[in-house]
Formats: structure tokens, sequence, C-alpha cells
């Protein structure tokens, strides 16, 4: 089995538009379980136009090793069975501003790989590098406003790279615990291979962590 | 920090993994699933799914039944679906605090011509941090055998050996305001043929529970279980307890 390149840059653009983090890095020792479902819908479809909705599910653990830097481990998937796209990203993420800043800047440079799978055989193994910038404005005591813009560095085994743009944004509703979020997000991504087209995400991620 | 739950709570983050001792529950989940196969209409299958759970100290006994009400289009030729689609029976024991071994049965009735019978054995475990977020993890191992009778009479059957593993992520918003995410991942090895026909699938889904009263939830699920075939699963219902 062999994906177009333009189908697996649209899966993993439209997989990892969206974040579902917090401008802030997690404190030093703690850890934090995030999991997601994103939907996306091609924009621009033109005459004729009507593609399916994607779905990707998402599931990340972040931890502090510092405070401000976070390590974390994110899978996403789509779901289904049989034929599947994946995308395993291990993502540093680290902090210009202290703890409990009320404006938040934070930067993150996830390193993935993608692959496609049918049954148990992978193939299509592809280099993804999403360096991200986060800046969250703390919009009550509660509800933080993240905003998110990406560039996505598609690397295909054996093929040229090639660079997509996006990003997101998002409300990260918590307490002062902070031992659980609500984040619903939405992003957009541009993806110029093929025939090129932008595509419009919503997802809703949940987290749980000390 | 890990925070026992002593009594049965309004939140979910706090709920054990079974019921208390004597406390009975009774739920109906109304379904519809909605999916879009390639090559065909999009089209909605309606159900309900009434179950009743009962807690005898330490653990719970669990029945319930599938059924069908109805479907938004019908397939010339094809079996009407039967109106018990599912027959369930699970029993959940607490081995350790906070975690749960069960054995789980289901019979499913999918059509004249179709039947399946799916054990599973499950482990299941809660970790709480603090009050207000949880996840549970469970692992389930089984097997689906699957028997078809085509138009002659003649049946077959087929065996596949699965392995599912599942995290629900919790959050409590408010004390009677529960989000919960959950990502499942299962392994599925068919009995008799080689390795190239095993597969790997996954499904997610978010809810909320909201603790209307004391005694009453109400539930209200989104869960995509395919994107190959668009197949999506809207859920609502309410769970009704009695706790002694």
């Amino acid at each position: 089995m062999r994906f177009p390149v333009a189908i697996l840059a649209t899966v993993c653009a439209v997989g990892c538009a969206n974040a579902y983090q917090s401008a802030h890095t997690l404190p030093m020792g703690k850890t934090q379980v995030t999991a997601a479902l994103t939907r996306s819908e091609a924009l621009d479809l033109g005459e004729g136009g009507g593609a399916d909705s994607v779905y990707v599910g998402d599931l990340q653990v972040r931890h502090g090793m510092s405070d401000q830097f976070e390590a974390g481990v994110r899978l996403q998937r789509n779901p289904g069975i049989d034929q599947s796209v994946s995308v395993l990203t291990f993502d540093p993420k680290f902090s210009l501003t202290k703890q409990g800043a009320k404006t938040a800047v934070s930067f993150s440079l996830p390193v993935g790989l993608l692959w496609a799978e049918k049954g148990l055989d992978p193939s299509d193994g592809t280099i993804l590098i999403t360096p991200s910038a986060f800046v969250g404005f703390e919009l009550s005591p509660s509800v933080e406003l993240v905003i998110s813009p990406k560039l996505f560095i598609i690397k295909p085994d054996g093929q040229d790279s090639n660079s997509e743009v996006g990003g997101s944004i998002g409300l990260r509703i918590s307490d002062e615990t902070r031992t659980w979020a609500v984040q619903p997000e939405i992003g957009i991504v541009n993806v110029s291979e093929g025939d090129g087209q932008s595509f419009l995400t919503f997802g809703l991620g949940i987290s749980a962590g000390n | 920090m890990l925070v026992s739950a002593e009594r049965y709570s309004a939140s979910l983050v706090l709920r054990p993994l079974v019921l208390p001792r004597n406390a009975f529950e009774g739920s109906a989940l109304f379904s519809v699933v909605a999916i879009a196969p390639s090559g065909i209409d999009a089209f909605e299958s309606y159900g309900v799914t009434p179950r009743a759970k009962y807690g005898f100290g330490s653990g719970e006994l669990e029945g319930g039944v599938g059924l069908f009400l109805g479907q938004s289009v019908s397939f010339e030729g094809a079996s009407n679906p039967e109106r018990l689609q599912s027959v369930f029976v699970a029993g959940r024991f607490v081995i350790a605090p906070d975690t749960t071994l069960g054995a789980e049965l289901t019979y499913f009735n999918f059509a004249p011509d179709v039947k399946r019978y799916a054990p599973r054995l499950v482990v299941a475990n809660k970790q709480r941090f603090g009050s207000r977020s949880a996840i549970e993890l469970s692992f389930a191992g089984g097997l689906d055998h699957t028997s078809i009778a085509d138009l002659s009479g003649m049946s077959s059957s087929q065996d596949i050996v699965s392995g599912i593993g599942q995290i629900r992520v919790q959050a409590q918003m408010a004390r009677a305001v529960a989000l919960e995410a959950r990502a499942a991942f299962g392994l599925f090895v068919p009995v008799g043929t080689d390795s190239g026909d095993n597969v790997l699938g996954q499904d997610y889904g978010v809810r909320m529970v909201l603790a209307a009263t004391p005694i009453v939830d109400v539930l209200a699920g989104f869960d995509v279980i395919s994107q190959e075939a668009s197949v999506k699963l809207f859920t609502v219902g309410f769970a009704v307890r009695s706790v002694p």
C-alpha cells in the first residue's frame, strides 16, 4: 500500500493542527494525560465539492521536567480497523515566561514519525517536524485563551520534503488546581501538495493530571 | 495524590469502579448510529440499551439488552435486523483498591443468520488526581465466535481472539458535571488464518455525565467508531440509582 503524498500531508497536518495544551509548561514533577477527538473539514471545495470529514483520535502524556521545560509523547490515529494512518511524536516544550504569568509564551519542537498501516503492515514512513509557538492569555483565573501558530515540515521516505502552515486557537478551561482541563479548539491548515486545500478543524481535548 | 472514594458520589471522578453494597442502578441509553459506507447511501440505525447493575460489596453484577428500534432505510434482499440485538451479562470483583477483575459475556443477535458470542476477561483500574480528575484504564481479552448461516441452511463460523486496551480521561468541571474522553485500541487475531490477517483497530469518544439529582444521571455521548465506513455513534440516556 502506498498513500499519495498529498493524503499523508493532509492527515499529518490535520492531525497536528490542534494542540490541546496550555501555553504554560507543567511545573516540575507534574504529569498530565490528555485524550482528544478532532474533526476536520475541507474548505473551498469549489464546484461539485463535498468531501468526507476526517476524524483523528489523540492521546498525549506530558511531564514537567523543570518549571520551564516539559516533555511529551503523543499518539494520533484515525478511528477504524484495518487501514490506519498514525503519528507518534516526541514533543518537548520550552517556556519563555514564568509559572503563573498572566500572559504565557512557549515554543515546542515536536518530532514525529507518521506511517500508514494495512493490517499490521506499516508503510509510507514519513518524518514530521512541527515547530509550534504558544501564546496564552489569562481571560479569568479558570480560562486561558491559547493561540498556537505552527509550521509543518513533512519528509516522506525517499521523497523531497515540503512545508505547510497552520495553527489553532482554543480555550483551556480549568481551575486553580490545574489537575484537569477541558480544551475546545479550532484550527486551520493549508496543504499545498496536490491541488492544494485548506482544512478547518474542530476538536475537544480533556486532560487529567496531578 | 490518590483519593479514596468512601461513598457513592455525585462526582464521576470520585465514584468507585463498582456500586456499593446493596446499591442498584438502572439505565437506558438511546443511540443513533450514523453510517456512510462507500458505495451506498448513508443511513441511520436507532436503538436503546437498558441495563441494570447491583452491588454486593466486593463487586457488582450487571445485565442488559440491546434493542433495535429501526433504521432510516431498508435494504432489499437483506435480512432485517433482529429486535433483540444483544444480551449482556457481567460480574466484576474488587481485587485491590480501585482495581477490578471482571468477566463479561455478550451475545449478539445481529440478524436471523448472523450470531456472535463474545466472552471477555476485563481488568480495570482507576487513578484519581485530587478530587477533580481521574483516569480509568482497562484491558480486556477474549474471543469473538461468529456463526453465519447461508441461504441453503449451511453455517460457517469464525473465531477472533481480541485484546483491547482503553483509557478514559475524566474531568470534573463542577460538582455534578463531568466530561470524559476515551480512546480504545484493539488487536484482533483471526484463528486459523495466517498472521497477515491480524488487524489493529481503535475508536474514540467523548461523553458528559450530569448528576441531575442525587440519584439520577443524565448521559450524552459521541463516538467515532470507523473512519473508513464513517460510523458515528450518538447516545443520550439516563441512569437511576438506589444507594442505601
